[in-house]
Parts: C-alpha cells; structure tokens; sequence
C-alpha cells in the first residue's frame, strides 16, 4: 500500500457553533480514488473546504503530504495549495476570460515561464479534456458538461499531485456524467494523481471509487471499498445505498456498464 | 550521421538548463544534436514544455536533433506540441466588437425610450390600478424597500445637503455684504434649495445610492435565471419585482428632498445666526415671506418626476442585464449616469415650463 497523502485526525468542524463534523478520522492514499458519500447537508463539502485550508477545524488536525495545515499561516499554506487542484461544484471559471485564459491563469500567477511554453501546457491541457476547439471560447458559451471538463484543466493545470472534486456530476446528465467520470479514471491513470470526490451520485461512485467514507450526523458511519461499506448493518449506510442506487435506476442512467467496473451487490 | 554535440539534461532539469543547454550548443554550432534526457524521473507537463521550446528552437535552425531516455507517454506529449497544428484565433467577444453607426444608436435610443414607456405602463398599472382589481399588491416588501431606500439615506442626505446649506450661505454672505443686505441670506438659500437644489440633491444621492442597488439586484436575478423563473411560474416581474420598488423611490424622494432642503435652511440660518451674528427672529421671518408653499410643491413635482426617472432607468438597465459579473457592473454604471442624465434633463424641462408660464419664484421684500 502506498503512503498516506492526506491524514485527517478526530476533525472537528463547527460554524457559529453547530457542530458539522464531529471527530472525523481517515486517510488517503496516493493515487487512489477516494470519495466522500454522505445526504445533502451532511458535511461533506465543509470537509473539502477544511482540506483545502479554507476554514480551520474546532479541533483536530489534517496532515497534507506530511504537513500538518490546521498549525500553519496564510502564507505556508500556498505552497501545498499550489499541489492540489480544486474543481468547484459550479466550475467557477471567469466569465469575462477566456478558456485558454482561465486555464493559464495559475501558470501565469505563480510561474515566469514564457508565453511561448505556457500556451504549450494549456493547450494539452484542454486538448486531455478534449476542449482543444474551444480554447477561444468565453465559458458562457460552454455547456454545463464542457464548463466541469475546463475546470478539470484548470485544476490540473499546475500538475497537482492531489485533485479534488466536489459534487462534480451534479447537473450534468447522465451520458456526460459518465464521460466525466471517464476523464477522471483516465487522468488518475495518466497523470498518478490523487482523488477526492465529493458526492452522493450512486452511480458515478461506483464507477470511479476506489475507497472512501461515508458521513452521517456529522460522523463516519461507513469505510473502505464500497463493496466494504454495502455490507454495513448501520441503518442510515443501508438506506442511503439503497435509495441512492434506486434513484440512479430510476433516472435511467446507463448504470455502471460504460466502464469496466459493473454493479456489485445485486 | 553521428551526433556532434550531445546535452545531457540533469534529474531535476528547467526552462534555464534547456536555454543554457542551447547557449551550450551555440557555441559548437554542430548540425546534429543528441539530447538525453535519461536522467529525468519525474516529467511534469511544463518540464515537456521546456524540453518543446529547446527542440523547436533547434528546428528553427535547421539543426538536425534525436532524443533518447523519453518515456512514450512523454514522447506523446512532447510530439503535441512540436507537431500539433495551431488552432486559428477567433474572435472570442463579438458583441463586444460591434461597430455602432449613428442610425444604430439613434434605433437603439429609441428602442430604448419604446421600452422605457411600455414598462411606465406596466408599472403604472401594477401600482395604482393593479391593487384595486384585487391583482395583489406586496405591501409587505414595499415597506422594506421604503425603510431600505429611502430611511437608511436619511443620514447622508442630511449631512451632503447640510454642508450644502452651508455652502450656499457661505458664498452668498461674501456677496451680500457688498450691499450690507447679509439678511438676504434667507430668502437666497431659502427659495434656491426649496426650488431646485434640495430635489436635485435628494435625487443625486438617491441615484448613486439607491439606483446602482436596484439594478444591481434586478442585474444578478435576471444573470441567475431567476427572472425567467418568475416568468416561468407566470408571475408578473412588474408585480413582484418592479413596483415595490418603484413605489418606495415615488414616496421617499419627494420626502428626502424636504427633509433635505429643511437640513441646508438650518445649516444656512445656524451660519446666519451664530457665524454672521444676525437676528435669528428677522431671519426666520425673511425665510417665511420668500419661501411660499407654492415653492415646496414645485419642488415636490421635480421630485417625484426624479423618482419614476430614475426607477424606470434603474429597472430598465437592470433587465437589460447581459452576461455575468462584468455584465452587472456594466449595467449599474451606466443606471447612474443615465439616471443623472434624465435628472438634469427632467430638472430643465420644469424649470423651462415655470420659466415660460412666469412662475420663476421672485425674491420678495
């Protein structure tokens, strides 16, 4: 098993004391597909926020590639940053940018590279999430699903050793659900990064995840694979899997059969 | 053909060892070149990059170059860029780039007016015809939006318009003193701010304060679908959004602008009376003689005619919104310089019709 990227130790995460997180502990491995389940409003987005270092925990204390973040500044924090990417639930690409522009943006922020070598990354940038075509173009006139691919290039723009994702299938349909689930596995593969993905889309979980966690009243309440968490007894596991997986077949989502990974359990 | 010249890239190579490496080669001028890059571990998207540039600058000069020691999925990147055809710049921001002529924006003015108009319409049935068929009427948000625009600028209006008073006499005292009739005062900044200033500065303040927030606010609803949601739910936008609005500016404006031109007439008569030393009795009594109600009611008119003005450009620039965050910033601009605009011009359109019927108010004695 390969070492721990990210350690997270009895996390606490309160907002004007309500407490969302209480006591979260687990950790991710390099180049593993990680996802956090859990209902709407469980808490999962907070925890990506308290990786990221946007908010610091109440208690306890979150290791990034080594470096314990919830004890650093401001300022120490941009060099871990700068190793992870961040695609956002809305993409939050700028609207008055280009693509090109939005994805060159970090390089031309934190590096002294030359017009020239910069063009170069963000064109195999796009061209990996296959918007090579529309690098001129202004994110208004992207689609929903072309808006989360130009994010995914932004977020990888800087070769980050870690990606998050939060919600990333939220309001695509399902066809470009599992494309992005596609990109995802293929960049995890190309590039050797890690993954963190936030979500509670039964489908794309089964078709990406290799581990993860799943969060309920603000605990973990299942882990490991996800054939490990199916086999809970815990109520809330068994409810959530349950009707999560039947929404999903309700929907008519082309399921699990696009990639290699089929449904287990059923 | 062998290799003339061979560059060895070190473990952790960068964009300055690629340059010096072809600095390096300069010097040799070989025409073939080896680059070994076997020493690399890790090959990061912008270490391919730089490894490009150096290999396309020998391609400039017709250098013939092999590589050695590059993994094939780095070779496949690196081929990306040497060899990927260059995509032709388009013109990203058409709208942006469109030639207005002078017949264009004399269509898009009176476009503009065209609807300025239908929406009056609209909006004068929704308020005062609306509520009476049993339409509906948000008293509720009409309230807030009168406690939000018109209460919450009180403080600013009283202390631009104060310092205004104090302006105002300040100046004309300098003059008056010529002809020892400082008394004048009164009736000077009495009927000067009554008549045109108070208004005028009420209606200022309120475009820049309250104008800018409305469209703002209708700006980011219509850019967040959440207008075409009320017109999807067939809620009027007019009803909903618009009069609430439009109401809270026709009441507060005319009472901004009294309780503005009653702040500059104290600041005026607190200058007179303590700066001056006047009779503060005479020149109450001077105030009361020059400035009629007839005046204050001229006053209002210009005031309520601001208010629909600039409520009307407000709402108009805000549904007129396009594109985004630039695209409301764009918008609440132009609705306060616009709103300015037809504030002057609705102000010399009064004065103009008084001028012309002879009710120019007249300094009495």
């Amino acid at each position: 098993m390969s070492a721990a990227v990210i350690e997270v130790e009895d996390l606490v995460a309160a907002y004007d004391g309500n407490i969302v997180l209480d006591g979260i502990s687990f950790a991710v491995h390099a180049q593993e597909i990680f996802v956090v389940l859990g209902g709407s409003g469980c808490g999962k987005s907070t925890l990506l926020r308290h990786l990221l270092g946007l908010h610091k925990p109440a208690a306890g204390h979150i290791r990034i590639f080594g470096t314990d973040i919830t004890a650093v500044s401001e300022d120490e924090l941009q060099p871990i940053r700068q190793r992870i990417g961040m695609v956002f639930q809305g993409a939050a690409l700028f609207n008055s940018m280009t693509l090109a522009e939005n994805v060159s943006l970090p390089l031309e922020e934190y590096t002294d590279y030359p017009p020239r070598v910069i063009q170069d990354i963000v064109d195999w940038k796009l061209q990996l999430v296959e918007l090579a075509h529309a690098r001129d173009y202004l994110p208004s006139q992207l689609s929903g699903g072309m808006k989360k691919r130009a994010a995914i290039a932004r977020a990888m723009v800087m070769d980050p050793d870690m990606i998050f994702f939060d919600e990333h299938t939220t309001g695509l349909d399902p066809v470009m659900a599992a494309e992005l689930d596609r990109t995802i596995l293929r960049l995890r593969d190309q590039l050797k990064v890690t993954v963190v993905v936030v979500t509670h889309d039964m489908t794309s979980i089964r078709r990406i995840a290799d581990r993860g966690i799943m969060i309920a009243d603000g605990k973990i309440v299942a882990q490991g694979t996800i054939r490990e968490m199916e086999q809970s007894s815990d109520a809330r596991v068994v409810n959530f899997f349950m009707r999560h997986d039947e929404g999903a077949r309700r929907r008519g989502a082309p399921a699990a059969s696009i990639s290699g990974r089929s449904i287990h359990g059923h | 053909m062998l290799p003339e010249h061979v560059i060895q890239l070190s473990a952790d190579m960068d964009l300055a060892e690629c340059l010096g490496a072809y600095e390096g080669w300069r010097a040799s001028r070989a025409r073939h070149v080896l680059v070994d890059a076997g020493q690399v571990t890790r090959w990061p998207t912008a270490r391919v990059a730089f490894l490009a540039e150096l290999l396309r600058r020998f391609d400039r000069k017709g250098v013939a170059w092999s590589l050695n020691g590059v993994p094939d999925e780095v070779r496949e990147v690196l081929e990306f860029f040497l060899y990927r055809k260059h995509p032709k710049k388009r013109r990203a921001v058409e709208e942006f780039a469109l030639v207005e002529t002078t017949l264009d924006k004399v269509v898009l003015a009176w476009r503009a007016l065209t609807e300025l108009y239908r929406l009056l319409q609209d909006i004068t049935f929704w308020s005062l015809i609306g509520p009476f068929l049993r339409h509906g009427f948000r008293y509720a948000r009409s309230m807030y939006e009168i406690t939000e625009r018109g209460v919450r600028s009180l403080p600013i209006v009283a202390l631009v318009s104060g310092i205004m008073g104090l302006i105002l006499a300040m100046t004309a005292a300098a003059q008056l003193r010529l002809f020892g009739a400082q008394i004048m005062i009164a009736n000077l900044v009495g009927i000067s701010v009554t008549y045109e200033l108070g208004p005028l500065l009420a209606a200022v303040l309120m475009a820049g304060r309250s104008g800018s927030a409305i469209t703002a606010e209708i700006g980011s609803m219509v850019t967040s679908e959440e207008m075409d949601a009320l017109r999807a739910m067939g809620i009027s936008i007019t009803k909903y959004i618009v009069v609430p609005k439009f109401v809270a500016l026709v009441i507060t404006l005319p009472c901004l602008a009294v309780f503005a031109d009653v702040i500059a007439n104290i600041a005026a008569f607190l200058f007179a009376v303590l700066g001056l030393g006047l009779p503060g009795r005479e020149y109450f009594d001077m105030l009361q003689q020059s400035v009629t109600p007839r005046d204050v009611v001229i006053g209002l008119i210009k005031s309520v005619a601001d208010a629909i003005v600039i409520a009307a450009i407000a709402v108009r620039e805000g549904l007129t919104t396009r594109g985004g965050a630039e695209g409301i910033g764009r918008s609440t601009t132009q609705s306060v310089v616009r709103s300015i605009v037809g504030i002057a011009a609705a102000h010399l359109f009064f004065t103009a019709l008084y001028y012309a019927t002879g009710n120019v108010p007249m300094i009495k004695r």
